[in-house]
């Protein structure tokens, strides 16, 4: 049979502009490094842990700020304040669908006022991530990934995923 | 008129059943193709330019077109008269406080519609027998509509962006009418859109739970069983919709009661004690080493106050029943939205008489 029906794609087919993620610092020494904490269970010791790990490369504590909403992408003026004070940003933990999407967004949106964003989520929403990175136009945008889940974790388990993505995030050199 | 979205040519209605099906476009069932045809009747229904963004989803940079819900309005069977009551839906889906990206891709939760006001009458939604259930064309397909335009538009594709572990039945469609002969005004009077106009409230709402009372003839014990139904739920300070049964709604409307008296009474029965919801392993907290401290008999409500008990009246009029639907887990991260349908929108959900399903 000839090809005759015509139907029209559901889906938001819109064509993106895409940009690249900003360089990564060769080091933390002596950078102001800022925490987003997203508000999940265990995002803010996961981060605590973590900061403790890029202080001890002279990476220097500049601001913490915790979302009020989970589910929800962080305001501008929090995210204002946050580039303000920051040469980067970690943000995080993106360990759910609707969260992790968010926090990407929250890092693209750091990132579009000039501050690398480290995005941490868990090893079972990577695909959410890329996606809402794609979405957001910054399709490669570096993920620093850990062990799914990490709501329930304590002690030795948690320091585990802190070490795991500091090791990470030094790794993510560009200059 | 000149439609944007991507045209794709195939050789019948089975191949474009499997374009549906291979690029995950559907939620499993048939769709009726929508041809270039068929959408350009239905933005034209609405009376909405085909570009027009209709409503914008920040946590996803995506934004709504009227052109895109038309397309997913043909998919699920639509009439093209229920296009303004899904042009409705989608600006109240699309309200900050509704959080539709996280409502969509977590959580046992869809979007339930309660339509109300003469519009319901005129588009025959189901107001009564079966209210959840299968048999009415407004509310089998505006609910799957919503349905496809979530998945298709707001990233809820099963397990790639929606990471539900159960999801609901009321994902195929949720959609009810409220019931045109309640005793009390309609639930949009009570959320700010004048009495006489038609509205569609939207819900982020776990499957409903029946509340079954068919011996009681006072409003007492009626209550209690409602309140006691709506117990099981997360306990995160989110709405409930309440849908009172035509009887229940009949003994309570006799006995003197508003619907604010409704939701007090129901606000003061439905709570538990720290306690019990610790013993039931509700709270994440270890129990205090004596179990009988200060604080564990401290009540924890349901809802955070009555205004967010949302009472409509539908169902079957032949037995003793109501029903709840609790809050999804993220509670008070969204709140219900309603949306009133202007004079002129209304206008257009008219049904030619000979083709009335």
């Amino acid at each position: 049979m000839t090809g005759r029906l015509v139907v029209l794609d559901p889906t938001a087919d819109v064509p993106r502009e895409t940009s690249g993620a900003l360089p990564r610092p060769v080091s933390l020494t002596g950078l102001a490094v800022g925490y987003l904490d997203n508000g999940k269970p265990n995002s803010d010791r996961l981060l605590r842990l973590l900061s403790a790990r890029l202080r001890e490369d002279g990476a220097l504590e500049a601001a913490w700020a915790r979302k009020p909403s989970i589910g929800r992408v962080a305001s501008g003026e929090m995210l204002d304040d946050l580039a303000a004070r920051c040469d980067v940003v970690v943000t995080g933990v993106g360990d759910c669908a609707g969260c992790c999407s968010c926090t990407v967004r929250d890092a693209i949106a750091l990132e579009r006022r000039g501050v690398p964003a480290y995005v941490v989520c868990t090893s079972e929403l990577v695909t959410t991530a890329r996606i809402a990175a794609r979405a957001a136009g910054v399709p490669d945008l570096p993920l620093t990934v850990i062990d799914h889940p990490l709501g329930s974790l304590t002690g030795d388990l948690l320091a585990a995923r802190a070490e795991d993505a500091s090791g990470q995030i030094r790794g993510q050199v560009d200059r | 008129m000149t439609l944007a979205s991507t045209p794709y040519t195939v050789a019948d209605d089975d191949a474009a059943q499997d374009l549906f099906t291979r690029n995950g476009w559907g939620d499993g069932l048939p769709v009726i193709p929508p041809t270039p045809e068929r959408v350009e009747r239905f933005v034209a229904a609405s009376g909405i330019p085909a570009g027009q963004v209709i409503g914008e989803i920040a946590e996803q940079g995506t934004a709504l077109t009227l052109e895109k819900i038309a397309i997913n309005a043909v998919a699920a069977g639509c009439r093209e008269e229920y296009m303004s009551v899904l042009v409705a839906t989608v600006r109240a889906l699309t309200r900050e406080p509704f959080n539709l990206h996280s409502t969509t891709v977590s959580g046992a939760t869809a979007p339930l519609l309660v339509i109300s006001g003469p519009v319901v009458d005129q588009l025959n939604v189901n107001t009564s027998f079966s209210l959840f259930g299968p048999g009415h064309h407004a509310n089998a397909t505006i609910g799957r509509a919503v349905r496809l335009i979530l998945q298709n538009l707001c990233g809820g594709v099963p397990g790639v962006l929606d990471k539900a572990t159960f999801g609901h039945p009321g994902k195929y469609t949720y959609c009810i009418g409220e019931s045109r002969t309640t005793p009390w005004p309609p639930l949009h009077a009570d959320r700010g859109v004048p009495a006489e106009q038609s509205a569609v409230t939207v819900f982020a709402g776990e499957a409903p739970v029946n509340a079954r009372n068919d011996w009681a003839s006072e409003p007492g014990p009626i209550l209690a069983t409602i309140a006691d139904a709506m117990l099981p739920c997360h306990y995160t300070g989110g709405s409930f919709v309440v849908v009172i049964g035509p009887r229940h709604a009949e003994i309570i409307q006799r006995a003197g009661m508003g619907k604010a008296d409704v939701r007090a009474e129901l606000f003061r029965l439905a709570r538990r004690s720290v306690g019990a919801l610790r013993r039931a392993g509700r709270l994440p907290d270890a129990p205090p080493p004596d179990a009988s401290a200060p604080g564990e008999d401290e009540p924890r409500t349901v809802v955070r106050r009555p205004e967010d008990i949302l009472i409509t009246v539908a169902g079957g009029d032949l037995y003793g029943y109501s029903a709840v639907v609790p809050y999804w887990v993220g509670g008070h991260e969204s709140a219900p939205v309603t949306e009133a349908l202007s004079a002129q929108e209304a206008e257009r959900c008219r049904i030619p008489q000979r083709e009335t399903p």
